[in-house]
């Protein structure tokens, strides 16, 4: 029996110990009782995205199962999108979650453009970018501008604390200079820093502007192709628009019945 | 789920609000009380019906603001002339009921007002 009760003790504090993990590595949103039905079947993305839908809005609905509307953003607000979710349509819908009921939703990804970072920047240098490791050669410096991508306007200053930065891949700017991807440091991930110049803000490292990064953003769909969580709130009209029907039936039968025995 | 929660709670507010304006308007036996609750089962989840097949299958009109405000005041409109009707043709039975057509306009502006100001509130 202690046995038994020693080994079903340790599961318990094996499925709690998975459980802070997995909180501890990605945020979830846990509030939204659809990601809560389907956690299995989404996919993490963790990334920001620009809205850009049809007639300059895009609209955040209850669940990709429900029509019911929560907000509209107008193109150009951005989000942060945490996991998608795709639909027996195959539609992708994207969840903003920001802890408010009134403000997250879920939204249709096709109206959706990501916000240029890291993972673009890796993607549209993937041919010039090359494995090489090292760490940065720290000398005088007490502390380094860590960028998300060479070019990139924003940039976190960090002093180097016990150990050098390290980083396994990198990238020759338009001016020559070496930047070093840092996969983690110190709650940096997947940050740049220029390794000739890990001092040098933005506007000392490109005064004349960085160079255009990414594609424009493209025109949004046309008026009209609104893309609707109905795959499953149309299917479910005729079952409900037929109970509705029946419902009206009986009362109405229920009134002249009404009506009959008020009348005796 | 949600769907059931729209019909229900949307009939359940308007039952409540609707039989305080009625008693109000003397309408206070069973017999009374029994022609408001059939009343609303008719027409209420049919005007929730025809709002959410709106809202589904038009919603770049009706999904939001000026669009969304006139499919409401046109459901309304109708509640309120159909439930009129049903009201005046009770007056021969129902002896309290005097001004069928302002009992139902209030009875029915009441219950939507309340909804949208809790709507907004929630």
């Amino acid at each position: 029996m202690r046995k038994w009760m020693g080994m079903l003790g340790m599961f318990i504090c094996f499925l709690f110990c998975g459980l802070s993990v997995k909180a501890d590595v990605i945020w979830e949103p846990y509030e939204d009782s659809f990601y809560r039905n389907h956690w299995e079947e989404c996919e993490h993305v963790d990334r920001s995205y620009r809205a850009n839908g049809p007639g300059g809005e895009v609209i955040l609905y209850e669940s990709p199962e429900s029509a019911k509307e929560i907000t509209r953003w107008e193109n150009s607000t951005s989000g942060y999108i945490s996991f998608t979710y795709t639909d027996a349509n195959g539609v992708v819908w994207g969840v903003y979650n920001n802890g408010d009921v009134r403000e997250s939703g879920w939204m249709p990804m096709e109206y959706m453009v990501v916000v240029y970072d890291s993972i673009s920047f890796a993607e549209e240098f993937a041919d010039v970018i090359v494995e090489e490791s090292g760490a940065l050669d720290a000398g005088d410096y007490t502390e380094v501008y860590f960028y998300s991508w060479p070019g990139a306007e924003h940039a976190i200053s960090m002093p180097i604390e016990s150990y050098v930065p390290e980083y396994h891949r990198v990238f020759v700017d338009e001016k020559g200079r070496r930047w070093g991807n840092v996969s983690y440091y110190y709650g940096m991930r997947d940050s740049w820093i220029c390794l000739d110049a890990p001092l040098d803000a933005f506007y000392e490292l490109w005064p004349e502007g960085a160079p255009q990064r990414g594609e424009e953003i493209p025109e949004p769909p046309a008026d009209g192709d609104w893309i609707v969580p109905g795959s499953v709130e149309e299917n479910k009209a005729p079952f409900v628009a037929l109970i509705v029907g029946g419902v009206v039936l009986v009362t109405a039968l229920l009134l002249v019945i009404l009506k009959k025995s008020m009348k005796k | 789920m949600y769907l059931i929660e729209m019909f229900l709670v949307s009939l359940f507010l308007t039952l409540i609000i609707e039989f305080a304006v009625t008693w109000l308007f003397g309408l206070r036996t069973g017999k009374a009380m029994l022609l408001v609750l059939l009343v609303n089962v008719l027409t209420n989840p049919l005007a929730v019906l025809i709002n959410w097949l709106c809202r589904v299958y038009l919603p770049e009109i009706v999904g939001a603001g000026i669009g969304k405000l006139i499919l409401q005041l046109v459901i309304e409109c109708a509640v309120v002339l159909g439930e009129a009707m049903i009201y005046r043709s009770f007056r021969r039975e129902l002896q309290q009921i005097k001004r069928p057509f302002l009992l139902s306009f209030l009875a029915n502006a009441a219950s939507w007002l309340c909804g949208t100001a809790l709507n907004r509130l929630l």
